[in-house]
């Protein structure tokens, strides 16, 4: 709930610091009011009667586009005083906000306006965090500076979970370049590799299985990490692949450990750690081919879903967006799902199916697992003696498919 | 007398142009807010220009920070738990802070750094500007004169409008400005794709630069598309080359020309300096009449590295066993093993960012080892 502090200072004084913003008035209007009475009567009690100061008000203040705080209750003699101050330009160092218990006051703009003395902070206060404010009162009344703490309310933080591993199959080849964790909440950055760890069947740790990218690689929404393998360690004839060989060996399980200690971006632990297990098959150095995958049409009229298999496990990721589907140069519109450890594609228009033909186009970027993509192999370097950029066409792949009016 | 009569004038005449080209490429800059989504590597230009690379929206932003006065260099600079005072600064706590790039402006000798307030993707893009009292003060990004380049091969904007999802990104992993061109070195979240694009600067709105095809010859077999951590320019004999350190093939060397052309670029492997290890940063710096190349470790610290025979044709075609190194000779600099950031403070220092193992950083000037 929302905390008013309050205290005397030096002279017996009560001055009342309110915060002010729509993040909790919007939501709690009656609540408010009965709270910023029940202070005022208080603080009218505590004062003997002699309300010096500072009639507390927990009403709404417009115009403003960020919560933040306000002094009220001031006297004509502060007021000219503030003046003063704003004209030197020293308005910043007589009312302060600062992180609980540090002791460098936050970036902040402070405004006279009209009768209160208004501090805008410059990024968005944080939902549960602590403040305090302090009011230079020497420079005011020659009395100590009177500091109030506040602390934040919010909605209640949900507890993030792993929401799915990629590759979801129990094999993976021993040169899989990528896995990915979905998650059911954005999550916080810096964590990742202190978090994840590969075990082997006797539980000893994988070193140095994966690459750490200080920047971390996180899709745009934050709710999707990249373990990227070291591609190093993966390509045959480079030097960590000679030292190192490659992290995990055919015909062995392997245990993903994702640690609960990982934050969501509201700094929520994850719900329980997470295992994946998996076994390791035979490299796979071939490229997905498009003219191999099978492809069942739906019926005219229908909702049916359009319906590929690809013969092998894809990238999870750029499936969901490297295979669209025209008719006549226009995109379908419609919902694609994954299925069966990512072998599968199905399409599921949002009108139905029409008798006409068809263009199912795919990215030539789109990867198996070993990063293998349409259009080009992973390991370039052992296949051609000479690097000829012609042979890889990087166009998308286009596969026809007609739906009959029967 | 004449002679330096004419040696005055040519001074001046030069430095007319020199302004006439500072005025040229600051003026296409457009005052306004610049809406950086993410502060990510810095590189400062010309005349106080600072270029961040922005993985989230896929650019690179050229940004006017008016901070053209020449100083002094102060030896003295020091902030000691920085992400502390930043996080006080900006209103949350200390793991809310992300720094994410240092750069140090060469004219005014003032360190900047790009960081991210909060975590995940909401968290805010800041630029500040640190002083040697250990105050902050924010490069505002509203009302500053700048220009943004789109990556070439950008996420697909497209798909995330049609699906309401946008899953791919470029991340950045460091930015230079070499000879007018804007190099952007990078990895994607789901391809692995070829990592380094070349950016004619001053920016313009029909030239979106090139993504670099690069191969490295080792036993006739060629590397391609690992992704580049850090790089810098060099010149060796009057020969300028570009010098990126690999995650998985450590030091690489290419002519800065076919960078600059934005072709087909062949490298050569001039030196492995182990494994376990991904180099952070580097910057280049003259002692003695020779350059040398200061690198930043995940694991194997410091090093200085030298650049002596670096234009050599032969690389390294031998496979380094046991965890070894080969090539360059370097020594590592012990005190500053755990540097997480560094840059180039004036001709004789660095400025580096110290990280302990309890997560403190201190940012300090150092004589350059």
């Amino acid at each position: 709930m929302f905390e008013y502090e309050y205290e005397q200072d030096d002279c017996g004084r009560y001055t009342f610091i309110r915060v002010i913003g729509d993040f909790i008035f919007h939501r709690f209007p009656i609540l408010d009011a009965a709270i910023a009475m029940v202070v005022a009567v208080l603080a009218f009690f505590a004062t003997g009667g002699v309300a010096q100061t500072i009639e507390v008000q927990a009403d709404l203040v417009t115009g403003q586009d960020r919560p933040g705080f306000e002094i009220v209750g001031l006297t004509d003699a502060d007021i000219e005083r503030l003046n003063e101050l704003e004209s030197n330009g020293q308005l910043e160092s007589v009312f302060q906000a600062f992180v609980a218990g540090q002791s460098i006051p936050m970036m902040a703009r402070v405004i006279l306006a009209d009768d209160r003395l208004v501090l805008e902070p410059r990024f968005p206060l944080v939902v549960g965090a602590r403040y305090e404010v302090r009011l230079g009162l020497d420079s005011l009344r020659g009395a100590t500076p009177l500091t109030r703490a506040f602390t934040l309310p919010g909605a209640e933080v949900v507890t993030p979970e792993v929401a799915g591993v990629f590759p979801s199959s129990d094999c993976v080849p021993q040169n899989l370049l990528k896995m990915y964790l979905r998650f059911s909440a954005p999550m916080n950055r810096g964590e990742a590799y202190h978090s994840i760890r590969f075990l082997d069947k006797d539980g000893r740790r994988v070193e140095e299985a994966f690459l750490e990218i200080p920047q971390e690689l996180w899709d745009a929404s934050g709710c999707q990490f990249t373990i990227l393998f070291d591609p190093g360690r993966i390509k045959r004839g480079l030097a960590r692949h000679e030292q190192l060989d490659l992290p995990f060996q055919v015909g062995q399980t392997y245990t993903l450990v994702v640690d609960d200690r990982w934050r969501s971006a509201a700094l929520k632990k994850l719900d329980k750690s997470e295992r994946h297990s998996f076994t390791v098959v035979e490299p796979d150095r071939t490229q997905p081919d498009p003219d191999k995958w099978t492809i069942r049409a739906p019926t005219a009229g229908s909702h049916e879903p359009l319906f590929i298999d690809f013969g092998e496990p894809l990238d999870r990721a750029m499936l969901d967006h490297a295979i669209e589907v025209f008719q006549v140069d226009q995109r379908v519109p419609g919902e694609t799902t994954v299925s069966r450890g990512e072998t599968q594609w199905s399409f599921t228009p949002h009108r139905p199916w029409t008798a006409d033909e068809f263009v199912i186009e795919i990215d030539s970027r789109l990867e198996d697992l070993a990063g293998n993509s349409i259009a080009r192999p992973f390991e370039i370097e052992s296949l051609v003696p000479e690097v000829d950029r012609s042979r890889f066409d990087v166009r998308p792949r286009r596969l026809l498919f007609t739906i009959s009016s029967e | 007398m004449k002679a330096a009569r004419l040696l005055y004038c040519l001074s001046v005449i030069a430095m007319l142009v020199t302004t006439a080209e500072a005025q040229e490429h600051l003026q296409k800059l457009q005052r306004g807010t610049a809406e950086l989504k993410f502060a990510g590597p810095l590189a400062f230009g010309p005349d106080g220009v600072l270029f961040v690379g922005d993985p989230v929206s896929a650019s690179v932003f050229a940004l006017d920070t008016g901070d053209r006065q020449s100083s002094e260099f102060n030896p003295e600079f020091r902030i000691d738990q920085l992400e502390q005072k930043i996080a006080a600064s900006l209103g949350v706590s200390a793991e809310s802070i992300v720094i994410n790039d240092l750069a140090v402006n060469p004219i005014s000798g003032t360190p900047y750094l790009s960081l991210s307030r909060g975590s995940g993707p909401d968290a805010e893009a800041v630029i500040l500007k640190l002083a040697a009292d250990g105050s902050l003060t924010e490069l505002s990004l509203k009302d500053i004169p700048h220009a943004v380049a789109a990556l070439p091969n950008p996420p697909d904007q497209g798909d995330t409008d049609r699906r309401g999802r946008s899953q791919r990104m470029v991340s950045i992993t460091d930015i230079a400005l070499i000879d007018n061109q804007v190099v952007v070195a990078g990895l994607s979240n789901e391809e692995f794709s070829s990592s380094l694009r070349a950016i004619p600067y001053p920016f313009s709105a029909d030239v979106a630069g090139t993504a670099l095809e690069v191969y490295h010859g080792a036993h006739g077999k060629y590397e391609t598309s690992a992704p580049v951590r850090t790089f810098t320019a060099i010149t060796v004999d009057n020969e300028p080359y570009v010098v990126a350190a690999y995650t998985c093939t450590p030091l690489v060397r290419f002519p800065l020309d076919e960078v600059t052309r934005g072709e087909k670029i062949r490298g050569t492997t001039v030196a492995e300096l182990g494994n376990w290890n991904s180099p952070l940063d580097m910057f280049v710096y003259e002692q003695d009449g020779k350059p040398f190349i200061l690198m930043a470790n995940s694991a194997r610290g410091m090093m200085k590295i030298s650049t002596e025979n670096i234009q050599r044709d032969e690389g390294i075609t031998e496979h380094v066993t046991d965890g070894g190194t080969a090539g360059q000779p370097y020594e590592t600099i012990e005190e500053l093993k755990s540097a997480v950031q560094l840059d180039k403070f004036g001709p004789d220092h660095a400025i580096v960012i110290l990280k302990d193992e309890s997560g403190r950083h201190d940012l300090k000037v150092v004589p350059l080892p």
